[in-house]
């Protein structure tokens, strides 16, 4: 009996003594698995509020993917009842568990600007005037979803890219979207087009006529593929808006007429 | 029968201090371990292979509305790699936990020690085993996954490519940037360390259990506990944190939580299959470290489980 | 004089029966020593500690007190086991692999390897009669072939003990003789043996020693003569003797001053002698006996 318990002190003594001397090296290892984004556990705390205890423990076992793929799947039914809070809350499982996952981020964001502020126009219960507020306030949430996919993932183009369209669609918020895709251009992979959107953005955001002068006629000098019809139209209304001497005009652009007629119609370059 | 005569009287006329065996005998430990994988093998665990083909065949045929290409390929390897980690976990608890008392119930065990065999030898090789087994099955089922997933991102890319082709004013560098997108979630070779990873957890599991098997009264016992600690080793650390901030919580309670994240394998670590099968770059000194801290582990164990197996009386 | 293959002295094993002081007296004061190329037979009823000596001589257990040396070495230490070799009661190898492969797998666990192990394994085969089956499964052997196998895998290294439990528990009668054969065989090559048993006949057949152990202590010891010879008996068997040639010889015992008939009447064969000479008359079955 005497034995037992040195034994067992003994394999207690071991197992403590290389924990401490595993545990530097471990916990090193653990916070570069982190930055680097290999490893996310997220708190066990949250994960137990969230999730049942058999979904915490799939996920604390390793399934992490598997149960944010599954509550993604389980968000389907909700979006064809249009039950938009309880796909919401689904889909903020699945964002805690993958907050690195893009294509979960826009969907997300897709179905709350999109198809829930579109939904409310069905609802008979409500006039016409709660209908336009019910989906502004769907449309601020979806861009708030963005915003808070972008914090997660700076360095995702797609996500710039997104967040700019549904901006500049959504809110016709041009200054916000000229800001995205200057982020979007900073990083790889940005598609071609972004630089001119851009300039777009900026000549439509009050202010910074300007600049959106200067960054668009760079881009017209720079390379014959950038002389889009809207960049022609833009250019010449900044001209006409910034008083540039004719003398200093760019030459060729497109004359007033198919300018006006243009503008009448409000139809920007489409990508 | 009179064959024996000659060599027996041989080695008779031998004096009383015969050759000491080397405590590690690598071709002793092979025997041990090739004896434990055809064991393995003979009780049908390939099966299970046909299984997780059905699960991948089932996941390549699955596509929900809305799912994008990237996404859809990601959920193939997503859905794959966890079976395989159940797979390469149970496996490895329950194979583990079994090979101990059932040598012990056959008298093998007996015939087995009372061959010039240390008993290190003989831990080894039945670990290494098991090992090799989870090993196998982890090339087979990644080799499935590899095919299935190529083919996929094949079809589904092209149909995507040709898709995107025909909308208005898409040039060809766009095209490419979304191309690279789809792309990234396909077939590339640091989807290698996801199953390598999944191996490495193994090999903690199975020493762990083994560690286990030496002392515990039943095989049940030993999958019960192994289980549950594999599970506490994925959150004791952040629970001990969460405790450590939340309450004041006492020496007592902080004593016994400090003692369980140094004693139990901290098995979160190895959760870097979803990093991996999201596509985040990998870095090969990350996963030498990897590699390093599950040596620490399954050494550790399996000294403890030598402590206890050594003079273990049968 | 050369080393005993088994030297124990003043053996005590003791097992805690549970967590409060009680405990259980296994073993208590066994001393015996089993000589180099000596056949010892350690009989006993069930429980007597025959099965714990035994262990205590292979290294699967420790002496709660007192020493067992194995030709000099201390039988906790491995090294010991080079010159051991071990047949359990009723062994279960494994059973998915075929006789030749456990006969290798064995081998190779005791350090042998390449074409040496390979022609042990055919001669050990061939010695123990199962040639025919080395490709067989031993799922499929009978007990007697798993008794066989179970010895030719104990003497795989050529050890120069072979500790062998109950080896014909469970075998019919024509394949405990093969097995007792083999142990005899083993007594010519000049291995020692140590055999537990508790059918006396066949302890009897083959001992040059015996000892008798009783609720842990050993309680006669000696060889087989001194166990069991009454020097001042003697047996004649006769055949196609007549009433009056048995008259005669009763009346001759009569004259012999102090002499005295103590039997007679027909001997009897053993009844193992019976069935054996039964079966041989079948025609002779390959491997399966």
């Amino acid at each position: 009996m005497k034995q037992l318990l040195k034994k067992a002190g003994l394999v207690i003594a071991i197992l403590m003594a290389g924990g401490l001397l595993r545990s530097p090296l471990e916990n090193r290892l653990e916070t570069r698995l982190v930055e680097t984004h290999l490893l996310f556990t997220p708190p066990a705390k949250n994960v137990l509020d969230v999730l049942g205890q058999e979904s915490a423990m799939a996920v604390l076992g390793g399934m992490r993917s598997v149960v944010a793929l599954y509550w993604q799947l389980m968000a389907i039914s909700d979006w064809e009842y249009q039950e938009w809070d309880d796909l919401a809350k689904k889909f903020e499982i699945a964002a805690l568990l993958t907050p690195r996952d893009t294509d979960m981020w826009i969907k997300y964001a897709w179905h709350i600007h999109t198809n829930a502020s579109a939904s409310v126009f069905d609802d008979a219960s409500m006039t016409e005037p709660q209908q336009y507020l019910a989906a502004d306030d769907y449309i601020e949430q979806g861009i708030g979803i963005l915003y808070r996919a972008v914090k997660q993932m700076p360095d995702s183009v797609d996500l710039q890219m997104d967040l700019a369209q549904v901006l500049r669609e959504k809110r016709q918020d041009y200054c916000g979207a000229a800001e995205a895709y200057k982020r979007a251009l900073e990083l790889e992979g940005h598609p071609a087009y972004t630089t001119r959107f851009y300039g777009y953005m900026l000549a439509k955001c009050p202010g910074r006529e300007r600049e959106a002068y200067e960054h668009l006629k760079m881009l017209w000098f720079e390379d014959e593929k950038h002389h889009m019809p809207s960049m022609r139209r833009d250019l010449a209304d900044l001209e006409v808006k910034l008083n540039v001497p004719e003398a200093l005009r760019i030459p060729g652009l497109e004359n007033q007429d198919e300018r006006f007629s243009r503008q009448r119609s409000g139809q920007p370059e489409v990508p | 029968m009179s064959d024996t005569t000659t060599s027996t009287a041989e080695s008779a006329g031998k004096d009383a201090s015969p050759v000491r065996p080397p405590l590690i005998s690598p071709s002793r430990i092979w025997s041990l371990a090739t004896v434990t994988f055809t064991q393995l093998l003979r009780m049908k665990v390939l099966y299970f292979m046909l299984i997780f083909g059905l699960i991948v065949a089932v996941i390549f045929n699955f596509n929900p509305s809305g799912q994008t290409v990237a996404q859809q390929l990601k959920s193939t390897k997503d859905v794959s790699f966890a079976v395989m980690n159940v797979f390469s976990m149970l496996f490895a608890i329950a194979s583990t936990a079994i090979l101990i008392p059932k040598d012990l119930e056959d008298r093998t065990l007996y015939t087995i020690l009372s061959k010039p065999v240390p008993r290190l030898d003989y831990l080894l090789g039945r670990l290494m085993g098991v090992l090799m087994v989870v090993g196998a099955c982890l090339i087979i089922m990644y080799a499935f996954l590899a095919l299935v997933l190529f083919v996929q991102e094949q079809i589904l890319v092209s149909a995507e490519l040709s898709r995107l082709r025909e909308q208005p004013q898409m040039d060809s560098e766009t095209l490419l940037n979304m191309e690279n997108d789809m792309r990234k979630q396909g077939l590339h070779w640091p989807l290698l360390y996801a199953p390598l990873a999944i191996f490495l957890k193994a090999c903690v599991v199975a020493a762990v259990t083994l560690f286990l098997s030496t002392f515990a009264s039943s095989t049940l016992f030993t999958i019960i506990v192994s289980a549950m600690l594999f599970l506490i080793g994925h959150f004791h650390k952040s629970t001990y944190e969460v405790l450590m901030e939340d309450t004041h919580a006492n020496a007592v309670v902080a004593l016994l939580g400090k003692l369980v994240v140094l004693a139990v394998p901290n098995f979160a670590l190895f959760n870097v299959v979803d990093g991996i099968a999201a596509a985040e770059p990998v870095d090969p000194m990350l996963m030498g470290q990897l590699f390093l801290v599950t040596a620490v582990y399954t050494v550790l164990y399996l000294l403890v489980a030598l402590i206890v197996f050594m003079d273990k009386e049968f | 004089m050369s080393t005993p293959a088994v030297k124990i002295e003043n053996l005590t094993k003791i097992f805690p029966l549970s967590l409060r002081k009680r405990y259980l007296v296994a073993v208590e004061q066994l001393s015996l020593t089993v000589g180099d190329g000596e056949v010892y037979g350690l009989i006993g009823p069930n429980g007597s500690g025959k099965s714990t000596t035994m262990k205590v001589v292979l290294g699967l257990m420790a002496p709660t007190k007192g020493t067992c040396r194995v030709f000099g070495n201390d039988s906790r230490d491995v090294v010991s086991r080079n010159q051991v070799g071990f047949l359990p009661e009723n062994p279960y190898f494994y059973k998915y692999l075929t006789g030749a492969e456990t006969l290798k797998f064995y081998g190779k666990l005791c350090g042998m390897k390449g074409p040496a192990l390979k022609e042990r394994v055919d001669e050990l085969l061939e010695m123990v009669d199962l040639t025919g089956a080395r490709d067989r499964r031993l799922g499929g052997y009978s007990k007697g072939m798993l008794q066989r196998i179970g010895l030719a895998q104990a003497v795989v290294q050529r050890p120069r003990l072979v500790v062998l439990d109950e080896p014909t528990a469970g075998v019919d009668p024509s394949g405990s003789r093969k097995i007792r054969d083999l142990v005899l065989q083993l007594k010519k090559d000049g291995t020692s043996v140590m055999l537990c048993s508790h059918l006396l006949e066949q302890v009897q057949e083959v001992c040059d020693r015996i000892g008798i152990i009783h609720q842990g202590r050993m309680v006669k010891e000696g060889s087989l003569k001194e166990l069991i010879a009454l020097e001042d008996q003697t047996e004649i068997v006769l055949k196609n003797g007549s009433e009056a040639l048995i008259e005669k010889i009763r009346s001759l015992i009569r004259e012999e001053q102090g002499a005295e008939l103590v039997t007679l009447g027909h001997p009897r064969t053993t009844l193992e002698r019976v069935f054996l000479e039964e079966t041989r008359q079948d025609a002779p079955k390959p491997a399966k006996d």
